[in-house]
């Protein structure tokens, strides 16, 4: 990475960067930003496991981070199917998804492409299909969460898994989190 | 926002830009302040102007993070930046980059709601 002092942390040790990161000095960031995100992708919501890493996908997807798009990926596949994960980066308009989650990831692509212009009418079409606020709420936490963190894993330039090791990490977050 | 998520949010405010750093806590939260003024947030009172290396840096973290290279890093080290303080700024635009979305998220969520309350 980047900063030398976060590749000196764990060495050796079968973790990622991202881990490191979160790792050093954890009261300044790590620790709260853990517990947040475990809370919103682990903890009680309207959406499955599978659909919540899936809007962590789409919205590292549409931040170009590339280790963030392969890690949540991976449990969205493991917790849905590959399938889905791939037509969703393909083309979400078309992809097999519910209609809560489509209209879910158009919010998330503005949100992460053109902030300045998320309004009410980004928002009406989840209200339509009975969203409620709450659950609107998870999908804009994670949308901000995971603009966070993509940040940081191109910033400091994090290593990249190959896909093998994105599956093998992914099957440990799905089952272990996030703290 | 509802309680369940706005404690977290809080906390992670206070980690980043309050607790004890390298880089003052004003200078924490002025980077924080660029980067969500740049992502679309309203953001008033700059408590202090940023020099121009160090806002060219946030700017670049906040709207395209995937473009960052190592002479950008190095041009702040040159500055006399250490890698703590640039750890703590780049944490500070980031997390500026992405409290601005969720404001600008929850804001359109409670227009969306008054809207149709009002329909």
């Amino acid at each position: 990475m980047r900063l030398k002092m976060l590749d000196g942390l764990l060495q050796g040790a079968p973790v990622s960067d991202i881990q490191r990161i979160l790792e050093y000095r954890s009261s300044f960031f790590g620790a709260p930003f853990s517990a947040f995100v475990q809370t919103v992708l682990r903890g009680p919501s309207f959406w499955s496991v599978g659909e919540r890493e899936l809007f962590a996908t789409f919205a590292s997807f549409k931040n170009q981070c590339e280790f963030c798009t392969g890690a949540h990926g991976a449990v969205a596949a493991l917790a849905l199917n590959k399938d889905i994960v791939g037509a969703v980066l393909r083309d979400w308009h078309t992809a097999p998804v519910s209609e809560p989650v489509r209209a879910s990831l158009g919010l998330l692509e503005t949100m992460m492409l053109a902030p300045a212009e998320l309004g009410p009418e980004d928002v009406k079409p989840l209200l339509a299909l009975d969203l409620s606020a709450e659950a609107i709420q998870d999908v804009l936490a994670i949308g901000a969460l995971f603009s966070m963190i993509n940040r940081l894993a191109d910033s400091f330039e994090v290593y990249v898994f190959s896909p093998e090791d994105f599956m093998q990490a992914g099957v440990y977050l799905l089952n272990g989190g996030y703290i | 926002m509802s309680d369940r998520l706005i404690g977290y949010q809080l906390a992670l405010r206070e980690g980043v830009l309050q607790s004890e750093g390298e880089v003052a806590p004003a200078l924490r939260q002025s980077v924080e302040a660029l980067a969500a003024r740049v992502s679309g947030a309203e953001r008033s009172g700059f408590s202090e102007q940023l020099p121009e290396e160090l806002a060219t840096y946030v700017t670049t973290v906040a709207l395209h993070a995937y473009r960052v290279t190592d002479e950008d890093i190095e041009v702040l080290r040159q500055a006399g930046y250490s890698d703590d303080a640039l750890f703590e700024i780049t944490v500070s635009a980031a997390l500026g980059a992405g409290v601005a979305r969720f404001e600008q998220g929850l804001k359109a969520l409670k227009g969306a709601l008054h809207a149709t309350q009002d329909a």
